[in-house]
């Protein structure tokens, strides 16, 4: 997955108008099954509840991905 | 056969449906407690609290009605309450609704008792569509809905008219839903 693609399915679970690399999120409990989920499926990275809770931008997810891990 | 089903107990995975017409006062007071907790009871059409006489007249007259409600347990404690009302033998369809416990708002089990409403009605009572209401401010009861793939069927005075049917539970609905709950019981 390429980050643009990466960001339009953020957009979808956060149910955000817009998106870039910097933009704050706030994650409620089903945007967090739903980022858990995602982030496995299509990353292979499982985390936790505790690990959602310090994700406060989109930039926190892509730091968790890791740069290397996109196309 | 539906309508004495709808009076029946029920095992789905872990959780425990009892009828309201098998409970005793104590797990009747409590699930009223559960549905007059202000968080609840704002979601509701009727908003108003209910006496617990009142309860247990409505509870009583169950008996008559081709209306089924439950509770819901899981490891015996008070998970939440489903009912499922306004039945359409002929449709094969019901209105249904659910609440789960207030201490659990904001954790994801929305989605359990969501997915238990919709195995009883689809697997357990053969029901082919069912109809539901949700107020638009409602935002995460909107999402969950969504999710279940609610079809909109109307909207009027800040509520949502939706409808979910069987064959799409059964084919798209159900492993999406299925693959979300095994990461919320992580």
């Amino acid at each position: 997955m390429n980050k643009k693609e990466f960001l339009l399915e953020i957009q979808d679970i956060m149910l955000l108008d817009e998106i870039n690399e910097t933009t704050e999120i706030e994650v409620d409990s089903m945007a967090s099954l739903l980022l858990i989920a995602f982030l496995d499926e299509e990353f292979s990275i499982l985390i936790d509840q505790e690990q959602i809770k310090s994700i406060k931008s989109v930039s926190n997810i892509i730091e968790l991905i890791g740069d290397e891990n996109f196309k | 056969m539906l309508t004495k089903a709808l009076k029946n107990n029920f095992q789905i995975d872990n959780y425990e449906l009892i009828n309201y017409l098998s409970l005793d006062n104590n797990d009747s007071l409590l699930i009223l407690s559960m549905r007059n907790h202000p968080l609840i009871k704002k979601q509701m059409n009727n908003s108003r609290i209910i006496s617990f006489d009142e309860h247990i007249k409505f509870v009583q007259n169950l008996k008559y009605k081709n209306d089924g409600y439950w509770i819901v347990k899981k490891k015996n404690k008070i998970f939440g309450s489903i009912y499922l009302t306004n039945t359409n033998l002929k449709e094969s369809s019901c209105l249904g609704g659910n609440f789960i416990d207030p201490n659990l708002i904001g954790t994801g089990q929305g989605i359990v008792i969501n997915y238990l409403m919709h195995f009883l009605a689809f697997e357990k009572l053969a029901f082919k569509c069912i109809n539901a209401e949700v107020k638009q401010s409602n935002k995460s009861g909107v999402r969950v809905n969504n999710l279940f793939g609610a079809q909109l069927i109307n909207s009027n005075n800040n509520v949502n008219y939706i409808r979910f049917f069987d064959s799409k539970w059964l084919q798209e609905i159900k492993p999406t839903i299925c693959k979300l709950l095994k990461y919320l019981n992580n």
